[in-house]
C-alpha cells in the first residue's frame, strides 16, 4: 500500500430526494475551494438542465476535493454524488463499490424515508463506513434527537456521533470533513500489483470518445498504458487519465485507491461496459473484480419516431444514452400503426420519463411513447411459457391457459394521519396487506404486496397527492402471481391501433376503457371526417366515443397589416401538426399514446 | 399598375366589444396633430411615391368618418397635395353609420372618394347592441340611402356572422335585407374572438354563448350560396362583388404585391421589406415629429417565405394562384416547389387543379387554414 493513499478518502452521499445531499455536495466543494464562490452555480453537480428543473440528480459525477485538515495534512477526498429516486438503486450500487464510506444524510424534520433505508442497507452490504449527518437543523420543524433515535432504532446504526448540519446555512461542513478523515478508512490496494480498475460510470465525449469513470483498486494507469477490458478482452491505448475538479483535469497517473477517468479514443460505446474491470494488457490481473447487482428493467414501453426517417437518429441517440445509463435496455420492434421503433426497458416510470425527455431535448427527436407495460408470464395450453413485454404480442385468448403478472413488495412510509387513505389506495390498486409498523409516534411503515402494473400506472403521483407529498415508496420484485388479465384494444375509425393496446386486470377493463376513450376524444383533434373511438376486449366493444368532423378552420380577414400575424398563426398550426402521427387516415398527437397513463381510475 | 396606398385613421367614438385593431377614442387625442404627422410621414417616404401615379387609395380605421368636415378637408388636402391619382383610381373610404351625414358624404365625393365601405356588421338591433356598435340598423339603412343620394356608385357593406346569440334564421334575415339594398360589394366575416377584448374576456370566463361550430360553418356556407345566386361573385374567402366591382386595393394584398401604408399601425410592403408602424398614436406622432420613421416591426421575407406568402394570400382569392404568374415572379415552376403538397390537397378534396392554376374547392374554403399550412416552409 502506497504512502499516498493514507491521505486519500473515497466517499459518497446517500440520501432521500430533497433531504439536501446536492446542497451539501455544493458546500463541500465550496469549502475546499474546488470552485470559487463566483464559479458556484447552485448545485453544481447537477449539470443537466432537466435535473435542475426537477431538483433531482440523475447522472453520477465524481469530484476530487483537496482539504487541509486540522492535523495540518492535505487530504484528497473523492466525492461521488448519487441519485435518490427509487428507480435508480442500480446507479447507487455502482458508486458504492467505488467508495469506502458514505455520508448518510437525513432531513432533521422528515426523518428516515423508505429510499434512505434501501440505500443504507446496500451500503452496509458493501461494508462501507457510514457517517450519519442530520441536515436542515436550522428549520423550525427540526427534531435532531428524534431522528438520531430513529437511525438507531430503524437501521441499528450508532448515531451518537451524528453530525448536526445545515448545508444551506453552511453549518457543520468542517465537522463533516473532519469526520470523513477520522472515520472513513483510507483505500486499500497495492500500486505494484497488476492493474485492476472498476468502471462505475461513463460518458461519451465527441473528441475523447467514451470516457470511463474508474476507481483503481490495484496497480496504476497512465497515458500510454495498453488497457484491456476484461469482459471482452479488447485492448485500447490510454490517451488520457485525469480527475474531476469538478471539471476534467489531466493527471500523470491514477494509482490504487484513486478515483478519476480514463480516455482511450474508444469509438464504440459498447466497448466500455459499466461494471467491467480494466487491467493492463502487458501485466494483466488474473481475476476481474466482483460484479454488481445487475439492474432489471421493470417497465417497458415502445419508442417510435414520429417521422419514420428519424429511425436511425433514434437508434444512435439510444446508443449514446445507454453509455451514460447502462440500465437502459432497448431492442428493435415494429408496430403496424407506428412502423419501426424500439421496445425499451427502464428501471421505473421516472426513468422512462427522463429518457424520453432527454431524447426529445438533447437529441431533438419527435417521439411517440406507447403506454408503459410490465412483463407478463403467459402459460399456453400447449405447455409453453412465454414472456410478453409488448401487449401486441399477447398470444390469442384461445391459446392461453393462464397469465401471471409480476408483483412487488412495496414499502411505504407515511405519516399517521394518512394511513387510512393510503390503505384505501392500495386496496384500489389490488394490493395485499402484509404489515404495518410504527417507526415513531407519527410515522408508519406499511408493507404491501402489489401488482407491478398497478404501481406503474399512476401510483406514485396518487401516493404523493393523497399524502400532500409526505409519503415515500420503495419496491422490489417479489415474483409472479396468476391473475385474470385481459387485453384492451383501441380502434380508431374502425382500425386497430396496436400501439394503444394494453393489458389490464379484468375487473378494471371497463373503467379504464371508458376513461381512455373519453381522454382520447379530448386529445385527438377534429379531422376532416368523423372519427369513432372504440375500446374493445376481444370482439366486445366496451366503450365508445366520437370525434366530430372539423367544419371550420379559416382566417376570415387578411389584409396588409395582418399578414405577419396571420402567418405566425399558421406557423403555429403547422407546428401542432408536426407532433401528429398519421395512423391510417387519422392524425393523432404524440400525447395520445401516453393518454393511457394519465387517466384517473 | 400604379401605387396602392393605405391611410389609417385610428380614432373611434368608442371601441366595439370584439375589436383588437389599433383604434382609440377620438376625444382624447389631437386629431389635427395626427393629420399633420400623416403628412410628414408621407414626406419621409417621398422617394417611394414621387413621380408615380396612385391606382388605389384606401382610407381605413378605426373610424375615418369620425373626422369633422374641417378635418376631412384637411386630410384630402394633404393627400392631393402629394399624390397624383390615376384617372380611374379606386378611392375607398370606411364609414361608420353613426358618424355620417349628408354633408360629410358630399365632402367625400369632392375629395375624390368613389368607393364607400359601410361598417354595418349586422342589421339586427339586438346584435348591434351586443357588439357595442354606436348605431342602429335603421341608421345603417339611412346611411346607405344618403350615400346613394350623394352619388356613390360603389358601396360595400361589412357584415358579421357567428355572433353570440345569433341564430341561423337571424343571419339569413340580415343578409337578405342587405342584398335588397343592392350594394356593389359585401364583406362577410365570421366573428373571431381576440384575446384582450371584452369578447375575449367573456370567452375566457366562460360566459360567451357562441353558435356551435357546425352552425357557424353552415352560416358561412349559406351566405356563400345565397350571394352567389343573387348576382354576386364570391371572389375571395370573405368578399363578394358584382362583376367588375371587386376591391382592387385589397387584391393588391392578396396578390402579395407592393403597397404603402401611412399612419399608426399601418403596414407597407415595398423593396422586399414589410414595415409595420407602431400602433400607439402618441408614439407614432412623437417619432414623426423627431424626423424618425415610426416603424415598430420590420421583416424581409426570404425566398421561401415570399413563396409561402404568395400562396396563402393568393389562394384566398377563389380564382386561385396561376402557374404562369408564379413562374414569372419566382423563376420556378409551382409544381417544382409545391407538387407534393398540391397532390395531397387535391386528394383531400380541398384544392382544385387545372393546367393553368390551383384554387380552393367549396370544401376547401371553410377549411382554408388546413390548405395554407401546407405551403409554409
Amino acid at each position: 500500500m502506497g504512502e499516498a493513499s493514507r491521505y486519500l478518502r473515497n466517499f459518497c452521499i446517500i440520501a432521500h430526494i430533497d433531504h439536501g445531499k446536492s446542497t451539501l455536495a455544493d458546500r463541500l466543494i465550496e469549502y475546499t475551494g474546488a470552485l470559487s464562490q463566483r464559479e458556484m452555480a447552485d448545485q453544481v453537480l447537477d449539470t443537466m438542465d432537466l435535473e435542475r428543473e426537477r431538483g433531482i440528480t440523475i447522472k453520477l459525477q465524481a469530484v476530487r476535493l483537496n482539504y487541509c485538515a486540522k492535523d495540518g495534512q492535505v487530504y484528497t477526498l473523492n466525492l461521488i454524488d448519487t441519485p435518490g429516486h427509487v428507480d435508480f438503486t442500480y446507479e447507487v450500487s455502482r458508486s458504492l463499490a467505488a467508495c469506502e464510506g458514505a455520508l448518510l444524510v437525513v432531513d432533521a424534520a422528515q426523518g428516515i424515508e423508505a429510499q434512505t433505508l434501501a440505500n443504507v442497507y446496500l451500503a452496509l452490504e458493501n461494508n462501507l463506513e457510514i457517517i450519519p449527518v442530520i441536515n436542515k437543523i436550522d428549520l423550525p420543524s427540526a427534531e435532531p434527537e428524534r431522528v438520531k433515535q430513529e437511525i438507531e432504532d430503524v437501521i441499528g446504526l450508532d448515531a451518537s456521533e451524528a453530525i448536526l448540519a445545515s448545508a444551506k446555512a453552511g453549518i457543520g461542513v468542517e465537522e463533516i470533513l473532519e469526520e470523513i478523515i477520522r472515520k472513513i478508512p483510507s483505500p486499500q490496494g497495492n500500486d505494484s500489483a497488476p492493474l485492476k480498475a472498476l468502471i462505475f460510470d461513463s460518458h461519451f465525449d465527441p473528441y475523447k470518445g467514451a470516457v470511463s469513470y474508474i476507481r483503481v483498486m490495484d496497480g496504476k494507469i497512465s497515458k500510454g498504458t495498453k488497457m484491456k477490458m476484461m469482459s471482452t478482452g479488447r485492448i485500447f491505448e490510454v490517451t488520457e487519465v485525469g480527475v474531476f475538479v469538478p471539471s476534467m483535469k489531466m493527471v500523470q497517473e491514477l494509482k490504487a485507491g484513486e478515483v478519476g477517468f480514463v480516455a482511450a479514443s474508444i469509438k464504440n460505446v459498447k466497448d466500455t461496459q459499466v461494471g467491467d474491470t480494466i487491467t493492463d494488457a502487458e501485466n494483466p490481473a488474473i481475476y476481474p473484480l466482483p460484479g454488481y447487482r445487475k439492474a432489471t428493467p421493470m417497465v417497458y414501453c415502445g419508442l417510435y419516431p414520429v417521422d419514420t426517417a428519424d429511425y436511425g437518429d433514434l437508434r444512435d441517440a439510444l446508443d449514446k444514452l445507454h453509455l451514460n445509463d447502462s440500465s437502459l435496455e432497448f431492442v428493435p420492434e415494429t408496430s403496424v400503426a407506428l412502423g419501426f421503433g424500439f421496445r425499451c426497458g427502464f428501471l421505473g416510470l421516472l426513468h422512462m420519463e427522463i429518457i424520453q425527455e432527454r431524447l426529445e431535448r438533447e437529441y431533438n427527436l419527435n417521439l411517440i411513447t406507447t403506454a408503459p407495460s410490465v412483463v407478463y408470464r403467459v402459460n399456453k395450453l400447449n405447455g409453453e411459457t412465454v414472456l410478453v413485454d409488448n401487449p401486441s404480442n399477447l398470444p390469442p385468448v384461445q391459446e392461453i391457459l393462464s397469465i401471471e403478472e409480476p408483483n412487488v413488495k412495496a414499502t411505504i412510509m407515511v405519516p399517521n394521519d394518512y394511513v387510512g387513505g393510503i390503505m384505501e389506495l392500495n386496496q384500489e390498486k389490488r394490493g395485499t396487506y402484509i404489515n404495518m409498523e410504527y417507526l415513531s409516534a407519527n410515522r408508519v411503515m406499511l408493507t404491501y404486496d402489489m401488482p407491478l402494473s398497478e404501481i406503474v400506472f399512476d401510483y406514485f403521483d396518487q401516493l404523493k397527492s393523497r399524502t400532500r407529498g409526505y409519503a415515500s415508496l420503495d419496491y422490489e420484485l417479489a415474483g409472479y402471481k396468476e391473475s385474470e388479465m385481459v387485453k384492451l384494444d383501441v380502434l380508431l375509425n374502425g382500425e386497430l391501433v396496436d400501439a394503444l393496446s394494453f393489458i389490464v386486470h379484468r375487473d378494471k377493463a371497463f373503467g379504464r376503457g371508458k376513461a381512455l376513450t373519453e381522454k382520447l376524444k379530448e386529445i385527438i383533434p377534429r379531422q376532416m371526417f368523423e372519427v369513432p373511438i372504440q375500446a374493445t376486449v376481444g370482439t366486445r366493444v366496451i366503450a365508445r366515443e366520437t370525434v366530430k368532423a372539423l367544419r371550420k378552420n379559416v382566417l376570415d380577414k387578411c389584409y396588409g397589416g395582418d399578414i405577419s400575424r396571420k402567418r405566425k398563426l399558421l406557423e403555429k398550426q403547422k407546428e401542432g401538426k408536426k407532433r401528429m402521427k398519421q395512423v391510417g387516415n387519422v392524425e393523432i398527437p404524440q400525447e395520445a399514446f401516453m393518454a393511457v397513463l394519465r387517466i384517473d381510475d | 399598375m400604379g401605387l396602392a396606398v393605405y391611410i389609417h385613421i385610428p380614432f373611434c367614438v368608442k371601441k366595439c366589444n370584439y375589436c383588437d385593431f389599433p383604434s382609440y377614442p377620438g376625444a382624447g387625442y389631437d386629431v389635427g396633430a395626427y393629420l399633420a404627422a400623416l403628412g410628414l410621414e408621407m414626406d419621409l417616404y417621398r422617394d417611394a411615391w414621387l413621380g408615380k401615379e396612385v391606382s388605389t387609395l384606401f382610407i381605413g380605421g378605426g373610424t375615418p368618418s369620425i373626422l369633422t368636415e374641417a378635418q376631412l378637408e384637411s386630410l384630402f388636402g394633404l393627400i392631393h397635395s402629394r399624390f397624383t391619382l390615376e384617372e380611374d383610381a379606386e378611392v375607398t373610404f370606411e364609414g361608420n353609420p353613426g358618424t355620417l351625414d349628408a354633408g360629410k358624404f358630399g365632402l367625400l365625393r369632392e375629395g375624390g372618394v368613389n368607393r364607400l365601405s359601410l361598417g354595418a356588421q349586422s342589421l339586427d338591433d339586438e346584435m348591434l347592441k351586443g357588439l357595442g356598435r354606436i348605431h342602429s340598423s335603421a341608421e345603417a339603412l339611412r346611411a346607405f340611402e344618403l350615400a346613394r343620394a350623394a352619388g356613390f356608385k360603389n358601396i360595400n357593406l361589412d357584415l358579421m356572422h357567428g355572433l353570440p346569440g345569433q341564430s341561423e334564421g337571424a343571419w339569413q334575415d340580415t343578409l337578405r335585407r342587405a342584398v335588397k339594398l343592392k350594394p356593389e360589394h359585401l364583406s362577410v366575416y365570421g366573428l373571431i374572438i381576440e384575446a384582450g377584448t371584452p369578447f375575449g374576456q367573456a370567452f375566457e370566463e366562460g360566459y360567451m354563448e357562441l353558435p356551435e361550430e357546425e352552425v357557424r360553418a353552415s352560416m358561412m356556407q349559406w351566405g356563400s350560396e345565397y350571394l352567389s345566386s343573387n348576382g354576386y361573385t364570391h371572389y375571395e374567402i370573405s368578399n363578394y362583388a358584382r362583376p367588375g366591382r371587386e376591391c382592387r386595393h385589397n387584391i393588391v394584398y392578396w396578390q402579395n404585391e407592393t403597397y404603402l401604408g401611412f399612419g399608426a399601425g399601418a403596414a407597407s410592403y415595398s423593396g422586399g421589406c414589410r414595415r409595420t408602424n407602431t400602433p400607439d398614436v402618441i408614439g407614432y406622432m412623437a417619432k414623426i415629429q423627431r424626423g424618425m420613421v415610426p416603424v415598430a416591426e420590420l421583416e424581409k421575407p426570404d425566398l421561401a417565405q415570399q413563396m409561402a406568402e404568395t400562396m396563402f394570400l393568393g389562394l384566398r382569392m377563389l380564382n386561385g394562384v396561376e402557374r404562369a404568374r408564379f413562374a414569372l415572379r419566382f423563376g420556378r415552376e409551382l409544381d417544382e416547389i409545391y407538387g407534393t403538397q398540391i397532390s395531397f390537397l387535391v386528394g383531400r378534396g380541398l384544392l382544385e387543379n387545372s393546367s393553368a392554376a390551383i384554387w380552393l374547392t367549396n370544401r376547401g374554403v371553410p377549411l382554408a387554414n388546413e390548405v395554407f399550412c401546407e405551403f409554409l416552409p
